[in-house]
């Protein structure tokens, strides 16, 4: 079955935009080798951390190996990885830890079903000069990472290509 | 998996139709920027993405429908060399997550063991979706369900509708 929406809006809705500031990003390089240790690494040790995911995401690099990044919601350094690390720190070459970066999300009705949504946002942020972390786009969401510091301009920027529901539209969630 | 550990406990699993994955090369977020913008001028719908600045350039994927490849194939032209279309892909999607590295674990080894690709991962606050090969998705569904629990009565993996905006 296929249902055919029609949008008629001169700026998008979104049901808001939400802030979170203070958060960690991992990324580090993932090729089918380092897959178990990785994985069990996070399946087994990393409730030692403390630190919950608020985002997963990756994208391919080259041959079959993939940039994986981690959104988490508390610091973490090298050094937790090398004590959680049961491979001799074999992974940890490529590993990337962007501290107190912050995170600016919003989610509209079939976000995940229309085009033009993603568009508008990154050129808004370009518009406005925003400097860009990290994104993902997942089911009617847009995920933001910005670093510390701009995630309050990057609100301001989407705010010029996305309308907020009333009465506000926007939450701080940190 | 230890055939002692628990499964997870997941709300759902829904499959996408099948779609053509585009991986952008490196470049300094203009080229990006058109591409989206192109696609977008063109009705072309992204399904997910995900993306990241490393070294001062945008690296990225993205997914659109299948039926939009000969559009987006044409409307792209100006932009030969500064991607590469991957098909034929499908999305496994989990809902909710729940913020469980272990959950994220599991599913990697899960994937890994029964020799699936994964090409990429997109995520939202509740939903985590992977990107592998469309005809090995049924095989992808058994291999993450040997670590995920499902609710009973859950309802058909494959969409049962879709919307399309006009």
């Amino acid at each position: 079955m296929e249902i055919f929406a029609v949008y008629w809006e001169s700026v998008i809705k979104t049901y808001g935009i939400a802030e979170r500031t203070g958060l960690c990003l991992v990324s580090l390089q993932l090729t089918p080798e380092r897959i178990p240790d990785i994985a069990s690494c996070l399946t087994h040790r990393a409730a030692e951390w403390g630190a919950s995911p608020i985002l997963v995401f990756a994208r391919p690099v080259s041959g079959d190996a993939m940039r994986l990044h981690l959104l988490l919601d508390r610091p973490l350094t090298i050094r937790d990885f090398m004590e959680l690390d049961g491979s001799g720190g074999a992974w940890l070459s490529g590993m990337r830890i962007d501290d107190a970066v912050e995170l600016v999300s919003l989610q509209g009705p079939h976000y995940g079903d229309r085009y033009g949504i993603l568009s508008a946002a990154l050129k808004a942020l370009a518009d406005h000069g925003t400097p860009l972390l990290a994104l993902s786009c997942a089911a009617a969401s847009i995920s933001l990472i910005f670093p510390q510091g701009y995630a309050g301009a990057a609100v301001k920027a989407l705010e010029t290509a996305f309308a907020a529901a009333p009465p506000s539209g926007r939450t701080n969630v940190s | 998996m230890n055939v002692h550990e628990q499964k997870l406990p997941v709300g759902g699993l829904k499959l996408s139709s099948e779609l053509v994955q585009l991986q952008l090369h490196p470049n300094d977020g203009g080229s990006t920027n058109r591409i989206l913008a192109c696609l977008a001028e063109r009705h072309v719908n992204l399904v997910l993405a995900s993306m990241d600045v490393l070294d001062g350039l945008l690296n990225g994927m993205c997914c659109i429908l299948v039926e939009d490849r000969q559009t987006a194939e044409m409307v792209l032209q100006p932009f030969t060399g500064a991607y590469t279309m991957l098909s034929s892909v499908g999305a496994l999607t989990i809902f909710p997550h729940r913020s469980r590295l272990k959950l994220i674990g599991r599913i990697l080894t899960a994937m890994h063991t029964a020799g699936l690709p994964v090409y990429g991962v997109a995520s939202s606050f509740s939903t985590l979706s992977l990107t592998t090969h469309y005809l090995q998705l049924d095989k992808a569904v058994s291999a993450v369900c040997s670590v995920i629990d499902l609710p009973e009565n859950h309802a058909p993996f494959h969409p049962e509708f879709r919307v399309q905006q006009l």
